[in-house]
């Protein structure tokens, strides 16, 4: 059995460097789950990392949740899935704040809520709720480049972005620079979702059958070229 | 009595350049190439069997676990094949080959998957969720390098023919229009499709012949009308460009499979040995009232017997370019080392350029051309000469 404070040590270190990568998720979820005995402990360590790190860390440990609750999920180890149903308003609360330093986290919340509610591993009138706390917090509609009317204090110069999200305080720009580089990493792998089937044979059957279109012509075409080409081989092999 | 002239060696006086060695792509094997190959290679049929289906099982399972389709899928296993035609199984470990294959078709198909992840998946697959690892685990650095090794000489066993046939969506075209029922016979036809990639169907047949085939076996399986499904309708052979000859083929592959590997299978354990059996018996007597050849020949394969002693494979005792199978080294690899296997290409390689190419009549009219400034030709021919008058001796 493994040292308490240890474990709580090691899944810290593992929440705080946290990247886009989808290996640093997947490790640190298995890490949850192979020591669920003290899932009491790793959920407190998840909210605490989620009051203290940097913007981008909660961006990507909002993501991280959304991977252990699914692994979780099928795991059978539903503890994890409880306390965060249970504290998901605090979690919001953390990755989006009411200062609006967490404005860039609005679509990753959002994303990630809705990902959760199709897994029904959170009800749609508790997203709904959050989706209304998320809008108050969603400063798009004040950003100078985005709205109509340009604010009076002339904040729209340099690092406009930067400093009308924070209303005040400056964003690192290595840490813009990275969740940059992390958005990218992200999208590269939505990407992926144009072809990955699930593993469970039935899905790929039926959309194919789903999505194909009716016998026709190219179908025979393609069907003497083969047929040409085979013969070719057989004359000549 | 002139003097005949001697010839002269012709392959070492070359002058110029050497011409290269050409491998043409080989979409189509049948057969008899596939068992001349094996045999080349000392395969046993029994291991042969077994590395196949391990082989294919692991590419399946694996790429499950990856969510990859099955194109990939397809793509993987005939490149899995093909390198196991040109390389004897002493040299080189079923695994990671299979593992090759599914990388190389990842990138084939576009759908990206880093040898890492591949060797990852496979492992978490055999362990449970608590010894489950990420890909970026060193455990998997150095297999994953072998593995990217071996997709050269993937690519090379394929000769670079990176056009790949994938008969699912075809299948599922024919199965809708025929009304067959996505719950039953258009899954059995669906999984029976997976399981002909533990045959070597693929690499003989065209993609018709083979969608075809799987919806006529499905009919039968779930006991329907098979008379409706052969070359009639929407099954008309004349419109598919194929032949009872081919679909009796490949229905005959799938049937030996079941029969005699019934639980390596997915649709096998569904039905009784029997069914399989009783299935056979009809293709049979139907094969030989009508005079159907088990397999398809090669032209030069037609008045041979069907036994591997056939005049098409004896002919062949010179150097021939196009089909490289045994490599000129012997397969001496120690069990410590971690290598890749050599091969006929790479062999020759180190003696002349291979290049490869997808055309065979363009690799054909070549030779003929290039073959006419290296071949020295010589003629003999009869000059008279005066006779000189012989001295005669002084007595």
């Amino acid at each position: 059995m493994a040292d308490p404070f240890e474990v709580r040590m090691r899944f810290t270190t593992l929440l705080s460097h946290l990247s886009a990568s989808h290996t640093s998720l997947q490790k640190a979820a298995v890490f949850a789950l192979k020591n669920r005995e003290m899932e009491e402990d790793l959920h407190s360590c998840i909210l605490e990392q989620l009051e203290r790190t940097s913007m981008n860390t909660r961006a990507n440990i909002m993501f991280f949740i959304e991977h252990l609750c699914d692994l979780a999920n099928r795991e059978g180890a539903v503890e994890f899935v409880r306390r965060m149903q249970r504290d998901v308003f605090r979690v919001v609360e953390a990755v989006v704040p009411v200062d609006g330093t967490g404005a860039a986290n609005v679509r990753v919340v959002r994303k990630v809520l809705q990902a959760l509610q199709a897994k029904t591993l959170l009800l749609p009138e508790t997203v709904s709720e959050l989706e209304a706390v998320l809008r108050s917090r969603d400063i798009a509609p004040s950003h100078p480049f985005i709205a109509d009317d340009a604010t009076p204090d002339g904040t729209a110069a340099a690092g406009a972005g930067a400093n009308a999200r924070n209303g005040g305080g400056r964003l690192d720009k290595t840490q813009v620079m990275q969740r940059i580089e992390e958005d990218r990493e992200r999208h590269k792998r939505l990407r992926e979702n144009i072809w990955t089937v699930d593993g469970d044979e039935e899905k790929e059957m039926e959309m194919m059958w789903d999505e194909c279109s009716e016998l026709g012509e190219d179908d025979y075409l393609g069907g003497v070229e083969e047929r040409d080409d085979r013969e070719n081989g057989i004359k000549f092999g | 009595m002139a003097p005949a002239a001697t010839p002269t060696s012709a392959s070492e006086d070359r002058v110029g350049p050497h011409p290269s060695y050409i491998e043409v792509a080989k979409p189509y094997i049948l057969q008899s190439r596939i068992v001349k190959c094996l045999s080349d290679i000392h395969m046993s049929d029994t291991r042969e069997d077994a590395v196949r289906l391990q082989g294919v099982q692991w590419i399946d399972l694996t790429r499950r676990a990856l969510n990859l389709p099955v194109r990939t899928f397809d793509t993987a296993v005939v490149y899995y094949h093909k390198f196991r035609l040109l390389h004897a199984d002493t040299e080189y470990n079923w695994a990671d080959a299979a593992a090759a294959a599914l990388f190389t078709a990842c990138k084939i198909e576009d759908t990206l998957k880093k040898s890492k992840e591949i060797l990852c998946a496979n492992w978490n697959l055999k362990v449970g969720v608590g010894e489950s690892l990420s890909s970026d685990d060193p455990r998997f650095e150095n297999h994953a390098k072998l593995i990217i090794g071996l997709e050269r000489l993937m690519l090379e066993g394929a000769s670079f023919d990176f056009r790949s046939r994938h008969p699912q969506k075809l299948m599922v075209k024919l199965a809708k229009a025929l009304g067959f029922d996505t719950h039953n016979a258009a899954r059995t036809a669906w999984n029976l499709s997976i399981d002909m990639y533990r045959t070597f169907a693929p690499l003989k047949q065209t993609t018709t012949t083979t969608a075809i085939a799987c919806i006529e076996l499905a009919a039968r399986l779930h006991t329907m009308a098979a008379h409706k499904f052969i070359d009639t309708g929407i099954m008309s052979y004349g419109k598919w460009s194929t032949g009872r000859a081919e679909v009796m083929e490949t229905l005959l592959d799938l049937l030996d499979l079941y029969i005699h590997h019934r639980a390596s299978t997915t649709v096998g354990p569904l039905y009784s040995l029997e069914t399989f059996l009783n299935i056979r018996i009809t293709l049979n007597q139907e094969a030989s009232a009508a005079k159907i050849p088990r397999f398809t020949l090669y032209a030069s394969d037609s008045g041979a017997g069907s036994q591997g002693t056939s005049n098409g494979a004896k002919a062949r005792n010179g150097i021939d370019p196009t089909s490289p199978l045994t490599p000129a080294t012997p397969g001496t690899v120690s069990p410590g080392t971690v290598q890749a296997p050599t091969s006929a290409i790479g062999i020759r390689g180190q003696n002349g350029t291979v290049r490869f190419m997808l055309d065979a009549a363009r690799a054909r009219d070549e030779r003929s051309e290039v073959d006419k400034y290296h071949k020295n030709e010589e003629e003999e021919y009869e000059v008279e000469v005066p006779n000189e008058p012989e001295k005669r001796r002084v007595r």
